[in-house]
């Protein structure tokens, strides 16, 4: 997961700088805050995540574009027993999710003209979702590819003409799929936006 | 001045996700598990007497049901504490210990593993005659279908019921429980009585009157 995330940042990355023109792209530093199951899985924030965007402004007030994000939940459990039915077993687990959105993205800037330009936003697509257990040596995975949305409001700080610090919080949820219920997790995002000219 | 901003923001982002993975158990003991399962439908209560062997057998090949060569047991260094471990968690549930020619209620058997192996329902039951040839009718079945992959260091405690046979005249296993742990460099007494505890521990419906 870790190196086919990046993989993916490192292409995007390369294939993207050389075109910001009319459009811009975002680098930013992600960290998650799990609700409902993915809290109930794995009750601890993440600050171990990241994500990378496009926007095309069609006007100066919208904008479409793409995300892709990645953020890592983790927990150690202290040693515990686990029943099911009659088999009980004893032991430290370890927890982990691994998640990875990608949305087609659309916004509305408020203030395009200003120096501080709040925006909020939509994102339909799809949440990868990695869940791990761990115990003595063995791990139990399940993987889902689930439909998910993607609401969120941020502010964009201009600092100068060709670029802005974002600071936006979003709100991932992934439909039940695959036999896991809907994960879904906040995330608060900081990091740059380089404009083209 | 923003192309430097970004390909700071480039490289300390990549090196955030490179090097920040969460990490895993930290300490040998973090490994260690005890898995227990029982036959629901068998009638602890009403049973009160248990024999042990003397010693653990180490179970070292893929001989199943009838072994040419007579089995190892682990050393009694190891083996003795262990079963005085055991013997003191099952006359804590109410049991009383009785010799095997005394007609026991249940015999409990512990076996012990040192390898990665994978187990299946039954899979040590061809050793039963070892322990008591008296007794020995085809090993023992188990009600359910345990699978389990056992690696490192392992020992099974199962509990069988010599007066209660299947149609194919295996013994009933009533309980096994199983602890699990990687092996370090030295033998440590207190991982091994740790999960023997709590094997009885998470076992309460083996309490006796």
């Amino acid at each position: 997961m870790k190196k086919i995330f990046s993989v993916i940042l490192a292409v995007g990355i390369f294939a993207a700088a050389p075109a910001i023109a009319q459009s811009a792209f975002s680098i930013q530093y992600s960290m998650g805050f799990g609700s409902g199951d993915v809290k109930s899985f794995v009750s601890s924030s993440s600050f171990r995540g990241a994500a990378l965007e496009y926007r095309y402004h069609i006007e100066p007030k919208f904008s479409v574009g793409a995300d892709i994000g990645w953020n890592t939940f983790y927990e150690r459990r202290a040693y515990d027993t686990y029943t099911s039915g009659t088999m009980s077993l004893s032991g430290v687990q370890y927890r982990y999710i691994n998640a990875m959105p990608i949305y087609a993205a659309f916004d509305y800037y408020m203030k395009p003209d200003e120096k501080i330009n709040p925006f909020i936003g939509l994102g339909v697509g799809t949440l990868y979702t990695r869940r791990n257990t761990d115990m003595n040596l063995y791990t139990v995975e399940n993987t889902v590819w689930a439909f998910a949305l993607r609401p969120e409001a941020g502010v964009l700080v201009n600092a100068n003409p060709g670029m802005d610090i974002v600071l936006v919080g979003k709100y991932n949820y992934g439909f039940a799929a695959g036999g896991l219920e809907a994960q879904s997790y906040f995330t608060f995002n900081v990091g740059f936006v380089f404009k083209g000219h | 001045m923003n192309r430097k901003i970004y390909s700071f923001a480039t490289v300390l982002l990549l090196t955030v996700l490179v090097g920040c993975y969460p990490g895993g158990a930290e300490y040998v003991d973090e490994y260690d598990i005890t898995y227990t399962n029982y036959d629901k439908t068998y009638d602890f209560v009403g049973k009160a007497t248990y024999s042990l062997p003397n010693k653990i057998m180490k179970i070292t090949g893929d001989a199943i049901s009838v072994s040419p060569q007579p089995p190892e047991y682990i050393k009694d260094i190891y083996g003795v504490p262990i079963l005085a471990q055991i013997d003191a968690n099952m006359q804590s549930l109410g049991w009383t210990k009785v010799d095997v020619n005394s007609n026991p209620d249940v015999q409990l058997l512990p076996a012990a593993w040192e390898s990665t192996t994978i187990i299946y329902g039954g899979y040590w039951g061809g050793y039963y005659c070892w322990y008591y040839p008296y007794y020995c009718g085809g090993g023992w079945y188990y009600p359910y279908v345990p699978v389990t992959t056992y690696s490192t260091g392992t020992l099974v405690m199962t509990l069988v019921d010599p007066n209660a046979e299947s149609t194919d005249s295996n013994k009933r296993v009533a309980w096994t429980g199983a602890i699990n742990g990687l092996l370090s460099g030295s033998y440590d007494a207190g991982r091994v009585n740790k999960g023997i505890n709590q094997a009885f521990t998470q076992s309460p419906y083996l309490k006796t009157n």
